[in-house]
């Protein structure tokens, strides 16, 4: 296992005050350093979740943030695997430790993915994260293709335009009481009607917003950890990852995020978990019906549309999804988003989350899940308690 | 702070030149694997099914039929899988009536070529 000894995260939003990617990382460094009680010089490695160049305009990030934070000297590795990016960037981390080739890891997640460029660049930008020989160029973008595998899952799971809604106003209504949330909202029924059609059935309100913001964790090996950390402090108990073909037609059904079972099924058997323990999770909604095609991959229902109607993934359900407000609501600065995924849900094991948010019952394991692509490359981390959270 | 970069991009089609070619020309060209006779469009250099290499290239030559579509502001997106291939493709359907449940490839002369289906001729 692998304790989380700090977790901190920026305001998820677009920034207009003239700050940049490296402010960003630096305060949210600077805050997950403090929390976990070590210094700075027993940072064995720097590893940075980024997504493109593009927003950054900064090949090899990883080199002026080891500047930035004072860690030069200690091993960099930035990592890209699109939506999973700030996931696969903790994994990268926990197998430093698991390996034994560091004891204390710092991981920052960061994407300037709001207020770098204009929106119609970012949405040509993201049309290549898919294919770009097949799908890119024919102009298509992440809604559409998220749509037509919606519409795929829908047909099979008896999915409506309703449903779609109410993920859109629980994630967002969650929001409401994260500080740090891009779209806190109290969604009206009949707003949705109003709200642009992007790609059938994804009106504008569906989608996650792009973001700016940084995530950063600092990861330690358990005889590593400060005495004051050892005991409390969560742990990463359980990684996978897996892909799957970039093509949606390439697939056997285009509904279902087959990787992210896979990806997940390793990470449950590495914790010695099933998706039964899970109590709270935050999942990857880059759009409202996404989150519940993730959730049937994960298997923490068997008919996640039933469940979304029971109030099971509610604040007060059985298993709250999304408390953070997801991508949806807390925002979605792509590097950023697995790496405050995993920062939410280890404050939350500790009982340190926003309060409003924060469950009220001990919560034994916690799952953070992304993926890029439509369910290509995927990514799912479990988290456990600490022995005295 | 602005910065305005301006990138040209030279891309080698490499093995995937048959395929790009038949879309220059309205052709579909599939992969084919020899190991298992299954066809791919668009091309997979080595077969799902199998795990062989595609080892040859096939123009299938029929339409494709609509399986799902998606319109809104972002475009007009199909699902569509070409007769004879194994799997389906994605492709613009912006010049496809909204009924319409059968299309063929368009030619698509533009650099780099892109997928794009147009109605189907009345035979």
């Amino acid at each position: 296992m692998v304790l989380v000894i700090g977790a901190a995260q920026t305001p998820f939003n677009r920034r207009r005050d003239g700050s940049g990617f490296r402010d960003w990382s630096g305060d949210a460094f600077e805050a997950a350093l403090a929390m976990s009680g070590i210094e700075r010089r027993d940072i064995d490695a720097l590893i940075v979740g980024s997504e493109s160049d593009f927003f950054t305009l900064q090949l090899n990030p990883a080199s002026v943030l080891a500047q930035d934070l004072g860690l030069c000297g200690a091993e960099t590795l930035r990592v890209e695997g699109g939506g999973a990016t700030g996931q696969l960037a903790v994994h990268a981390g926990v197998d430093r430790i698991l390996s034994g080739r560091a004891r204390h890891v710092a991981v920052i997640g960061v994407d300037p993915s709001a207020s770098t460029l204009a929106g119609e660049s970012i949405r040509e930008l993201y049309g290549y994260s898919f294919d770009f020989w097949t799908d890119g160029l024919s102009g298509v973008t992440a809604t559409a293709l998220y749509a037509l595998s919606w519409q795929a899952f829908a047909t099979a799971n008896g999915g409506q335009i309703d449903d779609l809604n109410a993920v859109t106003i629980k994630n967002r209504r969650n929001a409401m009481s994260n500080p740090d949330a891009h779209l806190p909202r109290e969604h009206r029924v009949e707003e949705f009607a109003a709200s642009p059609m992007i790609a059938s059935p994804y009106c504008r309100l569906h989608c996650s917003p792009l973001s700016d913001g940084a995530a950063a964790l600092i990861l330690s090996a358990p005889d590593a950890a400060p005495e004051a950390r050892r005991n409390r402090a969560p742990r990463i108990t359980g990684i996978g990852a897996a892909s799957d073909l970039p093509g949606l037609g390439h697939r056997a059904d285009p509904a279902v995020f087959g990787a992210k079972s896979r990806a997940a099924q390793r990470a449950y058997d590495m914790a010695g978990v099933t998706p039964s323990d899970i109590a709270v999770a935050e999942v990857y909604d880059a759009y409202a019906g996404a989150e519940l095609q993730a959730i049937a991959a994960l298997g923490l229902s068997p008919e996640p549309i039933r469940s979304l109607r029971d109030g099971d993934f509610d604040a007060d359900g059985t298993c709250p999804v999304n408390l953070s407000g997801g991508l949806m609501g807390q925002g979605a600065p792509v590097g950023a988003t697995g790496v405050g995924q995993t920062a939410t849900c280890a404050l939350m094991l500790e009982g340190r989350y926003h309060a409003g948010l924060q469950p009220d019952r001990p919560l034994g394991h916690a799952l953070a899940d992304t993926h890029g692509g439509v369910g290509t490359t995927c990514a799912v981390t479990i988290l456990s308690a600490g022995a005295t959270a | 702070m602005k910065r305005n970069v301006t990138l040209e991009y030279a891309l080698g089609e490499g093995w995937l030149a048959p395929w790009l070619d038949g879309l220059r020309e309205g052709r579909p060209v599939a992969s084919t694997c020899s190991a298992c006779g299954d066809a791919h469009f668009p091309p997979l250099r080595v077969c799902p099914t199998c795990r062989s290499r595609c080892d040859g290239w096939r123009n299938l030559g029929g339409g494709a039929t609509i399986l799902c579509r998606t319109q809104g502001t972002d475009g007009d997106f199909a699902m569509a899988r070409f007769d004879g291939a194994r799997i389906a493709t994605i492709a613009r359907a912006d010049r496809l009536p909204e009924d319409a449940t059968r299309a063929v490839l368009a030619a698509c002369p533009d650099d780099p070529p892109f997928l794009s289906l147009v109605t189907e001729p009345r035979t």
